[in-house]
C-alpha cells in the first residue's frame, strides 16, 4: 500500500465478504425460510453480487404495520446485457418473466440492463433460473464487482460499432467473478469439492472495495456517459478503422448530503493504447483499484477517490508494474451529445434501426398507451436484435428493408409516440427508480419527472425554446443512479416534494453541474428556472448550450474537477 | 321479527398480557348466492360499524375444552387455518409472560402469504423471544398446488410423534367442515406410521389423547 498511515478497520461489508465463502453466505437458508418474505441481513448484502436487491413497497409500510404484517418485501433483479444487445427471443423471455413474476413492468436501466421489480422471494430462484435459460444472466449486475459493461448503441451503425461491442463483451467475460456459488444457489449446479482456493483468481475473496463500472463510448456520441464510470474507453477511429482507445478512470456520481469528502467526479482521460490490449488494460486498472481502494470507508471507496488520493503518477507506475501497461498520449476525439438519435436510422450495411423513446426507461402498459405490448408484438416478428441504450431507451435494430413496413405498422397500431412530437427536454430526460421501491429515496423521481417536464416545457414554449435540446435528470437521492450531476438541469431529492437544483453541466457529459438552489419545491424550481430560460432565449450565442450559458453569464461557477463540486 | 342470533368469536388476546382489552380475529364473510352478493351480518358489522361504536353488545362464553395445559412446562402443538389462529395468539401472549414455559409449535395455514399471514410480525417476535419455539406455514393459493396445514404435519411426522410421546397437548382450531377432519386424518396417519400401529390401535391412541384432554378442538 502506498499510504503507510495506520490502517483503519475494514468496513463491516468487508467482513461479510470475507466470511461468505465466495458469496455463498446463507443465501439458500434465507431463500428457504417460509416465515418471512425477506432475507437475513448478511444475505441481503451478498445477493447483490448475484444481481438482486431486496426492497420493500414503502407505500404500504404504514398499512401493513397496522395489519401486523412485515413490510411487503420484494426483489429487484438486474439482468446483465453486455453492450446492451439482446435477441428477440430473449426480449420475449424477459417480457414473460416480468408478467409472470414481476410487477408487469420492464425497467430499462441507465446501464443497458433489464430490471424487474416486485419479484417475491418465493419466485426469486425460478426467475433467475429462467433468465439464465434465456442465455442472459444476473451475476455481478450489482455488488462490489465489475458491472454490466456498457457500449454505445447502436453497434450496427458501422463495422466499428460491432467491433467495439465485441470488446465490451470481452471485458465483461474477462472480469466476471468465477465463484461457483451462483450456479449452486440459483441453477442447482454441483458443489465444487475443495475448489475454494481457486475460486476467484482475479478478485480474491474480498472482491472489489466497491462497485466498479465500465463503459465504452464511440465519439461523437457519449450515450454511455463514459466519464461517469470508474473505467471507461473512448474508441479511436482512424480512417474508418478502430485503432485503439483512450482510457478514462475515476468517474462516478454518488455523494452523500452533508459529507463534503464525497463528491461526483468526471473521469480523467489518462492515455491511449492499441485495441489488442483491452483485456490487459482493464485487468490492470481493476487490480489497481482492488489493491488500493479504501476498504474501511465505503463512502470513499470508489476508484475516483483512490485516484484523487494517490495521484496519476502512482497510477501509471502501478499499471506498469503489475501488467506492463504503458499508455501513450491521448488521441483527439470530440463528443457532441449524450442523447440518443430517435426514430429510423439506416446503417452502412443497408439495415434499418428504430430507436424508441421510453420515458424513465419504464416499459409499461398504462392509460391506454400500450408501449410494452407494442415492443412485445414487434419481438414476435422481428428477426434482428434489440439494443438497450444508456439513456434507458431501446433500439429495434437490424431491420431488413422488406421488414421495415411491418415494424412500422405495429408502431402505428399502438400509437408509439412519434419522437418528433416529444419535446427535446423530455427526449433528454432521465429519472431513477426511487419511490416506492428504493429504500434510499428521499423523494419521487420516475413517477414525478414526467409531470415536472411538462411544466418546464411550458416555460420553454413561452421562450420559443422547444427546439433546443436541454438535458434534465432527476434522482430520489444523491447516489446518482440517474447520473443527475451530468445534467444541465439536475434535480436530487431531499425530502418528499423537495429537491436540490443543480446547474451548469455540459451537454456532452464532460463537466459536472453545481448546486444552484437548495431544498426547493416545484413552484420554486419553476421560479428559479423561468428568468434563466428567458435570458437564455434572448442572449445565447449561436449554438450555445444552456449549461454553458449559465456559466458564461455567471449564474453558477463551472465545476472543473470533482473535488470542486462543493465549492 | 326474530332477534338476530348471537355469533361466536374466539378471543385472540390474553387478559394477562392485554389487561382490559379483548381482541378478536374476524374474517369478513361475503359470498355470492344465486347470482346475488351477500354480506355476513355480524362479521361486516364488526369490521366496519363497530369500530366507531362506543358500545358493542357482547357476552363471554367460556370454553373449558380449549385451554392451555395446567402445567406451563407441557409442550403444545397448535394447528389452525384462517381465523383458527385466534386462540393461539392468546396462548402465546400468555406464555410469553411465563418464566418456565414449555416448548410450543404452531402450524398455520391460509390462502396467501403476502396478505393473510395473520399476526406475522408478532409471530416473528414470539419466535425471537422464545415464547414460540417453532412455526410452520402453508399457503393454499400461492403456488401451483394447494398446500394445507396437514401437509406440513405429515412432513414433520417423526418429530411430531416425538412431541406426542413427550406429553404435548395438541390443538385444532378453525374450519369444521373440511380442515378439522383432514387434520385429524393426518394425525392418525402420523401415529400409525411413527408408532408402527395399525389403524385400530392408532384410533385408540387418539381416543386416549382426547380422554386426557391432550387433543382439543375449537371448530366452527
Ligand atoms: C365456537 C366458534 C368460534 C368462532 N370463532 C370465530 C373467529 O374467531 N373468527 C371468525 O371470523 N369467526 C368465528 N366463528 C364464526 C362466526 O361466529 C360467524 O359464523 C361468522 O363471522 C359469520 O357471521 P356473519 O354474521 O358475518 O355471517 P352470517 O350473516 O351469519 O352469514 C353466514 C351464513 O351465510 C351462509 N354462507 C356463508 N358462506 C356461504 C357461501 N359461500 N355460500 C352459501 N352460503 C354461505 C351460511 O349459511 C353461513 O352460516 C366462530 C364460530 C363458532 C361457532
Ligand atoms: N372469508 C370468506 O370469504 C370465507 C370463505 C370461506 C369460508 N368462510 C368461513 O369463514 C370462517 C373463517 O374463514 P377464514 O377465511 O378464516 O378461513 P377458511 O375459509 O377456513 O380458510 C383458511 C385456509 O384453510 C384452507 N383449507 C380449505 N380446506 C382445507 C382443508 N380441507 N384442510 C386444511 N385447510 C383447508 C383454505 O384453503 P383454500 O380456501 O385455498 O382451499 C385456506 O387457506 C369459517 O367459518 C369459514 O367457513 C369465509
Ligand atoms: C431501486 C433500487 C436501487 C437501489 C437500492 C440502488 C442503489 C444504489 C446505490 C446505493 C448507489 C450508490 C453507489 C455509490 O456510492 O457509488 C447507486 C448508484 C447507481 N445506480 Fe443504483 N440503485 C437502484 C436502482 C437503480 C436503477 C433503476 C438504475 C438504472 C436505471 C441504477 C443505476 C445506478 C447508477 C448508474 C449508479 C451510479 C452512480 C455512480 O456512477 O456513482 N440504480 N445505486
Ligand atoms: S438514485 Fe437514490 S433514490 Fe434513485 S434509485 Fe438510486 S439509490 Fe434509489
Amino acid at each position: 500500500m502506498a499510504d503507510k498511515k495506520e490502517t483503519p478497520a475494514p468496513s463491516p461489508i468487508e467482513k461479510i465478504k470475507d466470511e461468505s465463502a465466495y458469496l455463498r453466505g446463507t443465501i439458500t437458508e434465507s431463500l428457504n425460510d417460509p416465515l418471512t418474505g425477506g432475507m437475513r441481513s448478511v444475505d441481503q448484502v451478498l445477493i447483490k453480487f448475484h444481481g438482486t436487491y431486496q426492497q420493500q413497497d414503502r407505500d404500504l409500510d404504514d398499512e401493513r404495520k397496522k395489519q401486523k404484517l412485515e413490510p411487503l418485501y420484494s426483489f429487484l433483479i438486474r439482468v446483465r446485457v453486455p453492450a446492451g444487445v439482446t435477441t428477440a427471443a430473449q426480449w420475449l423471455a424477459m417480457d414473460d418473466l416480468s408478467e409472470q413474476y414481476g410487477d408487469k413492468t420492464l425497467k430499462l436501466t441507465t446501464r443497458q440492463a433489464f430490471q424487474f421489480h416486485g419479484v417475491l422471494k418465493r419466485n426469486l430462484k425460478r426467475t433467475i433460473k429462467e433468465i439464465n435459460d434465456s442465455l442472459l444472466d444476473t451475476i455481478a449486475a450489482c455488488g462490489d464487482v465489475n458491472r454490466n459493461v456498457m457500449c454505445s448503441a447502436n453497434p450496427f451503425e458501422s463495422p466499428v460499432h460491432a467491433e467495439v461491442a465485441e470488446d465490451a463483451r470481452k471485458i465483461s467475460a474477462h472480469l466476471t467473478p468465477s465463484t461457483n456459488a451462483y450456479h449452486e444457489i440459483w441453477l442447482d449446479g454441483k458443489l465444487v469439492e475443495g475448489g475454494e482456493k481457486e475460486e476467484e483468481p482475479l478478485y480474491g475473496k474480498l472482491y472489489m472495495p466497491r462497485k466498479f463500472k465500465t463503459a465504452i463510448a464511440i465519439p461523437p456520441r457519449n450515450d454511455t456517459d463514459v466519464l461517469s464510470n470508474d473505467l471507461g474507453f473512448i474508441a479511436i477511429v482512424e480512417n474508418g478503422k478502430l485503432t485503439g482507445y483512450n482510457v478514462t478512470i475515476g468517474g462516478g456520481m454518488a455523494y452523500t448530503f452533508g459529507n463534503n469528502e464525497t463528491y461526483p467526479r468526471v473521469a480523467d482521460v489518462v492515455g491511449y493504447f492499441p485495441k489488442e490490449q483491452i483485456e490487459a488494460v482493464s485487468e490492470a486498472i481493476l487490480i489497481f483499484q482492488r489493491d488500493h481502494g479504501n476498504r474501511s470507508e465505503r463512502k470513499n471507496a470508489r476508484l475516483k477517490y483512490t485516484v484523487d488520493r494517490l495521484g496519476l503518477e502512482f497510477f501509471y507506475a502501478e499499471i506498469k508494474r503489475t501488467k506492463g501497461i504503458v499508455l501513450t498520449p491521448n488521441k483527439d476525439y470530440a463528443f457532441e451529445t449524450m442523447g440518443d438519435k430517435y426514430g429510423w436510422l439506416k446503417s452502412a450495411d443497408g439495415l434499418w434501426h428504430y430507436t424508441v423513446f421510453v420515458e424513465g426507461g419504464k416499459l409499461i402498459d398504462r392509460n391506454g398507451y400500450l408501449a410494452k405490448t407494442a415492443i412485445r408484438e414487434i419481438a414476435t416478428i422481428h428477426k434482428g436484435t434489440f439494443i438497450l441504450t444508456g439513456n434507458q431507451n431501446v433500439v429495434i435494430a437490424q431491420v431488413e428493408e422488406g421488414e421495415k413496413s411491418k415494424v412500422e405498422a405495429i408502431l402505428k397500431k399502438y400509437k408509439i409516440i412519434d419522437t418528433a412530437k416529444i419535446s427535446l427536454l423530455r427526449q433528454n430526460s432521465i429519472a431513477c427508480a426511487a419511490l416506492p421501491y428504493c429504500g434510499l429515496a428521499f423523494a419521487e423521481a420516475e413517477r414525478y419527472l414526467p409531470t415536472l417536464v411538462s411544466k418546464i416545457d411550458q416555460l420553454l414554449e413561452a421562450n420559443d425554446l422547444l427546439q433546443t435540446p436541454i438535458s434534465i435528470r432527476m434522482t430520489g437521492c444523491p447516489n446518482g443512479c440517474g447520473r443527475p450531476f451530468l445534467a444541465e438541469i439536475g434535480l436530487v431529492g431531499r425530502a418528499p416534494g423537495v429537491y436540490n437544483l443543480y446547474l451548469g453541466a455540459s451537454f456532452v457529459g464532460d463537466r459536472l453541474n453545481k448546486l444552484y438552489k437548495e431544498m426547493v419545491n416545484e413552484e420554486q424550481i419553476l421560479e428559479a428556472l423561468a428568468p434563466l430560460l428567458e435570458d437564455y432565449a434572448k442572449n445565447r450565442i449561436a449554438d450555445e448550450r444552456f449549461g454553458d450559458f449559465v456559466i458564461r453569464k455567471g449564474y453558477i461557477k463551472a465545476t472543473l474537477a470533482g473535488k470542486e463540486f462543493h465549492n | 321479527m326474530r332477534p338476530i342470533q348471537p355469533r361466536s368469536y374466539s378471543i385472540s388476546s390474553s387478559p394477562a398480557a392485554c389487561p382490559g382489552e379483548l381482541h378478536l380475529t374476524v374474517s369478513v364473510v361475503n359470498y355470492e348466492k344465486s347470482g346475488r352478493s351477500k354480506r355476513g351480518t355480524c362479521s361486516n358489522y364488526l369490521s366496519e360499524i363497530a369500530l366507531d361504536e362506543e358500545h358493542v353488545p357482547i357476552f363471554i362464553e367460556s370454553n373449558p375444552n380449549f385451554r392451555l395445559p395446567q402445567n406451563e412446562e407441557t409442550p403444545i402443538v397448535m394447528i389452525g387455518a384462517g381465523t383458527g389462529i385466534a386462540p393461539y395468539r392468546a396462548f402465546i401472549q400468555h406464555r410469553e409472560l411465563s418464566e418456565k414455559r414449555g416448548k410450543s409449535w404452531l402450524f398455520f395455514g391460509n390462502r396467501n402469504f403476502e396478505t393473510e399471514f395473520l399476526y406475522q410480525a408478532e409471530w416473528h417476535n414470539f419466535l425471537k423471544s422464545g415464547a414460540l419455539s417453532k412455526m410452520n406455514v402453508a399457503f393454499s393459493r400461492d403456488g401451483e398446488k394447494k398446500e394445507y396445514v396437514q401437509h406440513r404435519l405429515i412432513e414433520n411426522s417423526a418429530e411430531l410423534f416425538k412431541w406426542l410421546e413427550e406429553g404435548a397437548h395438541f390443538y385444532i382450531c378453525g374450519d369444521m367442515n373440511n380442515m378439522a377432519g383432514d387434520v385429524q386424518k393426518a394425525l392418525l396417519k402420523i401415529i400409525e406410521k411413527e408408532g408402527s400401529l395399525n389403524r385400530e390401535k392408532a384410533e385408540e391412541y387418539i381416543t386416549k389423547l382426547q380422554r386426557e384432554k391432550r387433543l382439543q378442538l375449537d371448530v366452527y
